[in-house]
């Protein structure tokens, strides 16, 4: 039964989350017991501390190209929810499952040559 | 076992707070993400009733890979509208995009 | 300019915060949930649903009334994942790939690039329309009607049972061959459409020689 067996994935993904958040509390906890210094700086503070300087606010607007290739990633990725079925028995499915997914990824292979071909696939 | 209900109840709940968005929200994406709360409600039941009242326990699932492809689909389509209106006026807000309003 | 980036003091607080919030809100219902498990009140798949539930309606409460749209943004993620859990206890797998892949992985992505896109510098943030209590209204209408039907209805209902991801492969392909083509024409269409929508209105030189040519 799958709940039984989907049950050792969410221990495992406790257990994942506890990593992250484990030095945050215990780190937070220090800083309430007066055991973690704070001297906060300027330069400390920065988003990094060394490499290239960050510059501008996190909230930004970005570009509008980026827009177009998150799309190409969200039809992208739903063929292939639709293809995961068909490859991982296409042993046994009969000459015409073979066909019918060589259409879909046809189809699906004009609106990524249409893509190009309007240069929606170029940084302009 | 979990009976029926619990899913029917948990998905009309979550349905009623996707419409609630819907009609309170301003912004064109949050309206969507409203949406998507919907979408996944009408989800959940269609895989609860293949699972629990379906005899060959099938249709709802197919039915509900369907529904998340046309729900990618329509986001996609409808951010690019809100891109474009947004392009055109500087705002995203559904209520100041009103020029074919009555 | 310093003081305009976000500065690891803020993230620090952000994340206490919300964690904060988040332990509050789920220490009760984890605490309750155990209890009744240790009690043989539930089992355990029970105790799963219900704290999966619990996670769907706050991530829900979040997405339609917090009036920052990226944090509406990340507890609709939350009640997304909820359902993947909703799709597991039901037995079907292949939905919860499919909801932790496309909602999980591409939908939000989508929506945060709209939300960044969008986003006028100095808008004032009133998410709200003036239609509020109205929308408040009618929505409590749709609920307690749908809650009233489930309620009053009496469903002769069976064990859920698991479906394989071959089963589904030998389904779809055998049964359900067009629709599963009219997808990828549905894909096609939005693919060229947000492509068409979206994009820029400077005519590529190519273009603009096609036109001259036809005109």
């Amino acid at each position: 039964m799958i709940p039984e067996q989907f049950g050792r994935v969410g221990v495992l993904m406790l257990f994942a989350l506890s990593f992250p958040a484990l030095p945050l509390i215990v780190s937070q906890l220090f800083y309430r017991l007066r055991i973690r210094p704070e001297h906060p700086d300027p330069v400390k503070n920065a988003t990094y501390e060394c490499g290239v300087e960050s510059e501008g606010s996190a909230w930004g607007q970005f570009n509008a190209r980026y827009y177009l290739f998150a799309l190409g990633f969200v039809i992208f990725d739903v063929e292939v929810v639709f293809l995961y079925p068909w490859a991982v028995n296409h042993a046994g499915l009969a000459l015409g499952a073979l066909v019918k997914a060589a259409v879909f990824i046809g189809v699906l292979a004009f609106g990524l040559a249409y893509a190009w071909r309007r240069g929606a696939l170029e940084w302009r | 076992m979990i009976p029926l209900e619990n899913f029917l109840l948990l998905s009309a709940v979550l349905f009623a707070f996707g419409f609630y968005g819907v009609l309170a929200r301003r912004s064109a994406i949050q309206i969507l993400m409203a949406v998507e709360l919907m979408l996944a409600a009408v989800s959940i039941n269609l895989v609860a009733f293949a699972a629990y009242t379906d005899a060959d326990r099938f249709t709802g699932i197919v039915f509900a890979v369907f529904v998340i492809t046309v729900a990618a689909a329509e986001v996609g389509l409808a951010l690019g509208i809100v891109l474009r209106i947004y392009r055109e006026r500087a705002t995203a807000n559904v209520d100041e995009a009103s020029t074919l309003k009555w | 300019m310093l003081n305009r980036l976000p500065i690891p003091a803020q993230f620090d607080r952000i994340i206490v915060v919300g964690a904060t919030i988040a332990v509050l809100g789920a220490l009760p219902i984890a605490a309750v949930l155990i209890a009744l498990l240790l009690l043989d009140e539930l089992t355990a798949p029970e105790v799963v649903f219900w704290a999966v539930a619990a996670l769907i309606v706050a991530g829900a409460l979040g997405t339609v009334l917090l009036p920052n749209i990226v944090h509406a943004a990340v507890s609709l993620v939350a009640t997304l994942l909820g359902v993947a859990g909703i799709y597991l206890l039901l037995g079907s797998e292949f939905l919860a790939l499919v909801q932790l892949l496309v909602y999980g992985g591409g939908v939000t992505i989508l929506l945060l690039f709209g939300l960044m896109l969008t986003r006028a510098a100095d808008d004032p943030v009133i998410a709200d329309g003036a239609q509020k209590p109205f929308a408040f209204g009618v929505a409590a209408l749709i609920g307690g009607i749908f809650v009233a039907a489930v309620l009053d209805a009496n469903w002769s209902q069976t064990d859920a049972a698991a479906i394989g991801i071959r089963d589904i492969g030998q389904r779809l392909f055998r049964d359900y061959g067009v629709p599963f083509e009219i997808a990828s024409l549905v894909l096609l269409v939005a693919l060229i459409g947000a492509i068409a929508i979206a994009r820029s209105d400077q005519p590529e030189p190519e273009a603009a020689e096609a036109e001259e040519v036809t005109t």
